[in-house]
């Protein structure tokens, strides 16, 4: 499972014009798609609408890359979330006296778990694309100061393989007996809280590692750095910025006199 | 028997890893799985034990398929020793990490094993100590340790002489030595030629996830081609062997025979003029 939601996370070079897109245009692009599913929230059908139309705009974004098929997997991935929103559904409607097995019932679950979903993929889509160096730069064109810069993108650097090491661990525990898939909620809370352990301890480790790297390469020795990669908006850039911007501002419009 | 059998794995992204690989571990073997960085040794041998599985083939452990058998029940019969030993421990000391395994397999009445083990492994003054403040040598052998604890009847050491120092070295030398002769079945992967030259086992050549040949680490090691075809280099004792040869001597890259030529042309004083 661990993998799976580190597959959301990751970078991976892709050759693609959409992709070639400045990191900024790409992150406005994510937070217009974000919004989109968050300003449709009702009636059920229309945020189910938008919500399809964020995942497959990110989905025929990302198709050079087979990512379509990742994104499925990372979604059954986070079928644990989803599951307990269901869960928090018929919850909602049985408190309210209300009968969880009717048609209004599937179809507000169903664009509810919809809007989850294109929430994370239309985030994931600016991660998937971005390399760390230009995320970077991206943080740093909004003037934000280059040791919190450097923190984020270490985090997002790191987080991925923080994953896969959770996953490691596991696996390794499984092999010595303990059983991940009991049915006991406790024990297999337990069994996972045990795993933390050792992550968390790497952490810590490769933290103190990465500090002494930074003190051999001179990290902070000079106050005003230069960049060697610096961000340039192109003609294409401007274009699908204008684009979804006015896509965006039709989609508000819309929301504000429905 | 433990048994691959044409067995095909893609990571994600669709890179073959391992592609129509079939290795046999027979009770009472050493296997040394052998190839440089990236040749699929590491993916074969979490395919052997279950952790991955194969897109296509299958993997056999005494007649059953792996994928019918309990993730535990793979465990209790095949003990798997990663390259990394951090991610095995979590626990307060080494004592308990050895025990741990052994409460989860319902063994009882183990303090005996744990104790040798310990020893064998010059752990003993570290039993209190976290496994985290050991050395990186240290891990590793109580990462062996900690498997050889339940007994395992497959072992499946991965890059065991990795960090180890003379002593280390020799002690895994011995277990693994020690584990044939008690009839089980033992997997080594491993680039470290000298190591499988001194064990003599039987040596599978893997190469960009295929099997580039298969037989006694004897046959494989001295054959120069393969091992250039494989990125490895040959041990020492190929490498001197081949030498006397070329000086008109007659000799294997077995240690001991290869010692009894030198010997042999230490006392023969016209040749020691000669190539004075």
């Amino acid at each position: 499972m661990a993998t799976s939601i580190a597959d959301l996370l990751r970078y991976r070079e892709i050759e693609s014009p959409l992709i070639r897109l400045d990191p900024r245009v790409k992150l406005l692009i994510s937070i217009y798609l974000f919004t989109s599913t968050l300003i449709f929230d009702r009636p059920p059908l229309l945020s189910a609408i938008v919500s399809t139309a964020v995942l497959l705009t990110v989905g025929l974004t990302l198709h050079s890359i087979e990512a379509s098929r990742r994104l499925l997997r990372t979604i059954r991935a986070l079928s644990f979330f989803l599951a307990f929103v269901v869960l928090l559904n018929v919850l909602g409607f049985v408190t309210q006296g209300l009968n969880p097995l009717t048609l209004e019932f599937v179809a507000i679950t169903s664009s509810q778990l919809l809007r989850f979903v294109a929430a994370i993929v239309s985030f994931s889509f600016f991660l998937l694309t971005v390399s760390p160096e230009a995320l970077a730069a991206t943080l740093r064109s909004m003037r934000l100061p280059h040791d919190y810069v450097f923190a984020m993108t270490a985090a997002v650097r790191f987080a991925p393989l923080f994953l896969e090491e959770i996953q490691e661990v596991i696996d390794s525990q499984r092999l010595r007996g303990v059983d991940y898939s009991t049915r006991n909620p406790v024990k297999r809370l337990r069994n996972y809280v045990r795993a933390f352990v050792p992550v968390v301890i790497n952490a810590l480790k490769r933290s103190f590692e990465m500090a002494e790297a930074l003190e051999v390469k001179c990290y902070g020795a000079v106050r005003n750095r230069t960049s060697f990669y610096v961000l340039r908006l192109r003609k294409s850039d401007v274009m699908v910025l204008t684009a979804t911007t006015a896509v965006f501002a039709s989609l508000v419009t819309l929301r504000l006199f429905l | 028997m433990l048994e691959a059998v044409n067995v095909r794995y893609e990571y994600h992204g669709g890179k073959v890893a391992l592609d129509g690989v079939d290795l046999q571990v027979r009770e009472g073997e050493v296997v040394a799985l052998m190839g440089s960085n990236g040749a699929g040794k590491t993916t074969l041998m979490k395919v052997l034990v279950g952790l991955l599985r194969p897109k296509s083939g299958k993997v056999v452990l005494d007649g059953s398929e792996i994928s019918e058998l309990s993730s535990k029940e793979v465990a209790r019969r095949i003990g798997y020793v990663p390259q990394i030993a951090d991610s095995l421990f979590f626990l307060e000391s080494v004592r308990e990490e050895m025990r741990y395994a052994l409460r989860n397999f319902g063994i009882g009445d183990a303090d005996h094993r744990v104790e040798f083990l310990l020893e064998r492994f010059g752990l003993s003054e570290l039993r209190d100590r976290s496994p985290f403040s050991l050395s990186g040598g240290q891990k590793k052998r109580l990462s062996i340790a900690v498997v050889l604890a339940w007994d395992p009847k497959y072992v499946l050491l991965d890059e065991p002489t990795l960090g180890q120092d003379k002593s280390g070295r020799e002690a895994i030398a011995w277990t693994i030595e020690s584990l044939r002769r008690e009839g089980r079945g033992v997997v080594v992967a491993t680039h470290d030629v000298e190591f499988v030259s001194e064990l003599d086992p039987q040596v599978t050549l893997l190469s960009s996830g295929r099997v580039l040949a298969s037989g006694q680490a004897y046959e494989v090691l001295s054959d120069e081609k393969l091992m250039k075809s494989a990125n490895l280099l040959p041990p020492q004792s190929v490498i001197i062997s081949k030498q006397l040869t070329r000086l008109g001597i007659r000799t294997t890259h077995r240690v001991n025979e290869l010692v009894s030529s030198i010997a042999t042309l230490m006392r023969c004083k016209e040749f020691g003029d000669k190539h004075r």
